[in-house]
């Protein structure tokens, strides 16, 4: 039988890059993302240990578990924090061309990659857990609607709203036109 | 089902973006420490035994560090030596553990540097996140009592505030609107870290360096109103606007800051 230490220590290796990242996004710092997440395997890594018994961990799903700790630390910690943040109050449209230049292609990917980051830290917590969940985490519908132990049909909904948000709250997109 | 193929998902371009975040990952120190930090009771031992044994390596290392930290502000020397240096992990696994008066220290601060990616453009901005990180230092000598770590830790946070608050001084004179609002709040969140730190120790640290700081909130906040006196503001804004003048002209220059971030995000 394998050392509850041990045991926990592989579920560590397996979700700390996820609920690192699912905590980033939904914060946007990497200061309070790292505070956060460490806080989540702290209290998961107690609760844990407290739930043994004679026989084996009593944990059945610890993704859901993880995350569940996950949302309930990051809806304190706004609850906590009065949260400001400076928006730019100027929104300009961005054409970038990119060439088969490797540099300018990968400057330009994460110049969108970093707006979609912004934006998903102010939709509702419903919606982005929904959104990092599927497209990021690669979760199935029925997955998460066990993890959230709401039906496929309000997961699909919720996804539904949630990047319709996203992408009405994206600047203007770049448009990229390939040139070869 | 693929993720592109599914019936509510239409816009391929966005879930190709969306993908690329899946690369946002933890830094591999932090990984390591948390993990640390949950089983501390089985690795302290072992972190014992590590001690003794590395003791007549951290000597060298050490001198070497020192002569690093010369280097820092030229990262193309920078990353081959430390390259060299640090063999194995491991001794960049502790150095990331010490503190202000430790011998692994230099190390530590060198690497700190260029995670932190001083740059011309963003010194301001870098030198308050290493602020940030020698409060940090502090409120771990308090928490584990490492009292022999404190003056050290103390000079180094004083010396990093006054390098921030130079730096901030060259930002407002180059007028880059993105750049202030970013240190703005970082300045703002300095100052309330520092208030708990100083709770927590007992005593005030860098009271020089921290009306110097004050001097550059100052500035910074006087640069922002003059900035929005020229936008059009909404009424609530406007508002915001007029709490942020009173706060100003009451020498609370962090809550008119804490102002200005409100309007921002109305």
């Amino acid at each position: 039988m394998e050392e509850p230490k041990e045991y926990f220590s592989k579920i560590y290796d397996q979700y700390v890059a996820q609920i690192y990242r699912f905590v980033y996004l939904k914060t946007g710092s990497q200061d309070i993302a790292e505070d956060l997440a460490a806080e989540v395997f702290v209290r998961a890594w107690e609760s844990y240990q407290a739930s043994l018994g004679p026989e084996e961990a009593t944990i059945d799903n610890m993704r859901a578990f993880l995350y569940g700790i996950a949302r309930n630390i990051v809806a304190d910690h706004y609850r906590r924090e009065k949260k400001v943040r400076v928006v730019s109050v100027e929104e300009t449209q961005i054409e970038v061309e990119y060439y088969s230049d490797g540099l300018e292609e990968q400057v330009s990917v994460r110049i969108e990659v970093e707006k979609i980051q912004r934006v998903i830290v102010d939709l509702p917590q419903d919606y982005q857990d929904l959104i990092i969940w599927r497209y990021l985490e690669e979760m199935s519908v029925p997955e998460i609607a066990e993890l959230t132990g709401k039906t496929e049909d309000n997961v699909r909904v919720g996804l539904h709203r949630g990047i319709k948000m996203l992408r009405e709250k994206l600047p203007i997109e770049a448009k990229l036109a390939v040139i070869d | 089902m693929r993720i592109e193929d599914s019936p509510e998902f239409e816009d391929r371009e966005l879930v190709g973006q969306l993908s690329e975040l899946k690369n946002i990952r933890p830094r591999e120190e932090w990984v390591l420490l948390t993990r640390s930090r949950l089983f501390q009771e089985t690795q302290s031992h072992a972190k014992a035994a590590q001690g003794s044994r590395l003791d007549g390596v951290f000597a060298g290392i050490e001198k070497i560090a020192l002569g690093f930290r010369a280097l820092a502000a030229k990262p193309a020397f920078v990353m081959p030596l430390l390259a060299v240096v640090v063999f194995g992990g491991m001794i960049a696994q502790l150095a990331q553990k010490s503190l202000p008066g430790d011998r692994l220290y230099a190390l530590r601060s060198t690497t700190e540097r260029w995670q932190y990616g001083i740059t011309l453009e963003n010194r301001a901005s870098a030198q308050l996140e290493l602020a940030q990180a020698r409060l940090q230092d502090l409120r771990r000598i308090a928490q584990d009592n490492k009292v022999r770590n404190l003056d050290s830790a103390i000079k180094e946070f004083e010396q990093t505030v006054a390098q921030a608050s130079k730096e901030v001084d060259v930002l407002i004179q180059k007028g880059e609107p993105e750049q202030t609002r970013k240190v703005s709040e970082q300045i703002a969140k300095l100052g309330k870290a520092k208030a708990e730190v100083e709770l927590i120790l007992g005593v005030q640290i860098g009271e020089e360096e921290s009306a110097n700081l004050e001097s550059a909130t100052k500035r910074l906040a006087e640069y922002e109103l003059a900035d929005l006196a020229l936008r059009t503001l909404t009424e609530e804004q406007q508002e915001l606007l007029e709490a942020a003048e009173i706060a100003f002209n009451e020498g609370e220059y962090q809550q008119a800051l804490e102002y200005i971030f409100e309007i921002g995000s109305r």
